[in-house]
């Protein structure tokens, strides 16, 4: 289950970054594969100071334009793929 | 011996023959009528005493207990026997069937159908043969004559998922009433499908907290939500019950909006989803009133 839900979360990061998943979905998926099946105690160093980040920045995606302008708390898609291209980086630096 | 033969002896020996001066019609007559009323159906206890009768008609056992309980003085058992003989005694009349239990609603016999001319529906003024009538939609009374409840200790913040009990409160007039927005929030009723009278005032716990969720609930029971939020609770985080996030803002602790901005404020209380302890944290606009924030978040305390 562990293993499966860290397969997925490098999964669904490298299909975000090549464009085969939205920003909505992408953030949708992750945030519920991190929190609520992955157990974070087997995380590495290096794939906690990915997902963390990345979870914190997710969970406060808005797809809405109107809001995102109204509200300063939402992040939009240039903000997602930003964080999402740091996460791919803590990853690709660290030893596999 | 067969009784009647007693019987004719103790007619004939208790001095009503007539006398030989009397006319043959007339005792013709007389003879009649003494037999017709020997043959009518007199109990034999009465004209004659109980122990002859319980030793003519019952056996020789039931004869010495007769006699054994007459020896001692107590009232026999085969008195009943021998008054009332084998047949059970007659039954009285049926009762008339009795109307059911209860108080009698006078609207039943009011709407009575089968009374001639009737019209369904409630009778409004007039008198009772009125055509005065219309459907009415009657709501049964759910309420309670004996006034509020005393309230149940205060819960302590807690499992957030759990939903709470109401606390019974006297209800309370909002002051302003946003206007209603597009449908986009979950609604939030009460148990008899009507809006409950004052969900903030129930779930409150100190008056700010209450004057908070006067306006996080909006005035037809919907939770005043972005619509960013509305989509996720109908999406990834559709576990979150809209009864969690008001016992949140109710009970949680509250701190300032962790990005800074002003006017914004975020509830936190301990929570569980399927075994995950967590935080359930809303962040709430406290001037308008719209959690534009939800997320339960496992592996942190509040």
């Amino acid at each position: 289950m562990t293993e499966q839900a860290r397969l997925r979360l490098r999964r669904l990061l490298a299909e975000f970054r090549a464009g085969k998943l939205d920003t909505e979905a992408f953030c949708a998926q992750f945030e519920h594969t991190y929190n609520l099946e992955l157990d974070k105690s087997t995380l590495t160093p290096a794939e906690a100071a990915a997902y963390g980040p990345l979870f914190q920045q997710v969970v406060w995606f808005s797809p809405f334009r109107d809001e995102r302008a109204r509200i300063s708390n939402y992040l939009g898609e240039a903000d997602i793929a930003r964080a999402a291209e740091a996460a791919a980086q803590c990853l690709e630096a660290a030893p596999s | 011996m067969p009784l009647s033969g007693r019987r004719g002896a103790n007619v004939w020996r208790s001095g009503e023959v007539p006398s030989p001066s009397v006319p043959p019609s007339t005792l013709v007559t007389g003879i009649f009528t003494v037999v017709a009323l020997a043959a009518c159906s007199t109990p034999r206890a009465l004209r004659a005493p109980v122990d002859q009768v319980s030793a003519e008609d019952l056996d020789g056992h039931q004869e010495r207990v007769f006699a054994s309980d007459k020896s001692e003085g107590r009232p026999s058992r085969t008195i009943v026997l021998a008054a009332g003989g084998s047949r059970p005694p007659p039954r009285p009349p049926p009762v008339p069937p009795r109307p059911p239990p209860g108080r009698i609603d006078p609207r039943h016999q009011e709407n009575d159908h089968t009374r001639p001319g009737h019209v369904p529906g409630r009778r409004l003024a007039g008198p009772p043969d009125a055509p005065y009538w219309e459907p009415v939609l009657e709501i049964p009374w759910r309420g309670s004559l004996q006034g509020p409840k005393p309230t149940p200790p205060q819960r302590a913040p807690g499992e957030a998922v759990e939903p709470a009990l109401p606390t019974p409160r006297p209800p309370q007039q909002r002051p302003s009433q946003p206007p209603p927005s597009p449908a986009t929030q979950s609604p939030q009723r009460g148990s008899n499908g009507t809006r409950s009278v004052g969900p903030a005032a129930r779930s409150g716990t100190t008056v700010e907290r209450t004057a908070v969720l006067e306006r996080v609930i909006r005035f037809e029971g919907a939770l005043n939500m972005s619509r960013t939020v509305a989509r996720q609770l109908a999406g990834q985080r559709s576990f979150i019950p809209s009864q969690s996030i008001l016992d949140t803002i109710a009970f949680g602790v509250r701190a300032a909006d962790p990005q800074g901005v002003a006017g914004q404020f975020m509830y936190r209380s301990a929570a569980s989803f399927n075994g995950s302890r967590g935080t359930l944290g809303v962040l709430v606009h406290e001037p308008s009133g719209e959690i534009r924030h939800v997320l339960f978040q496992t592996g942190v305390a509040p």
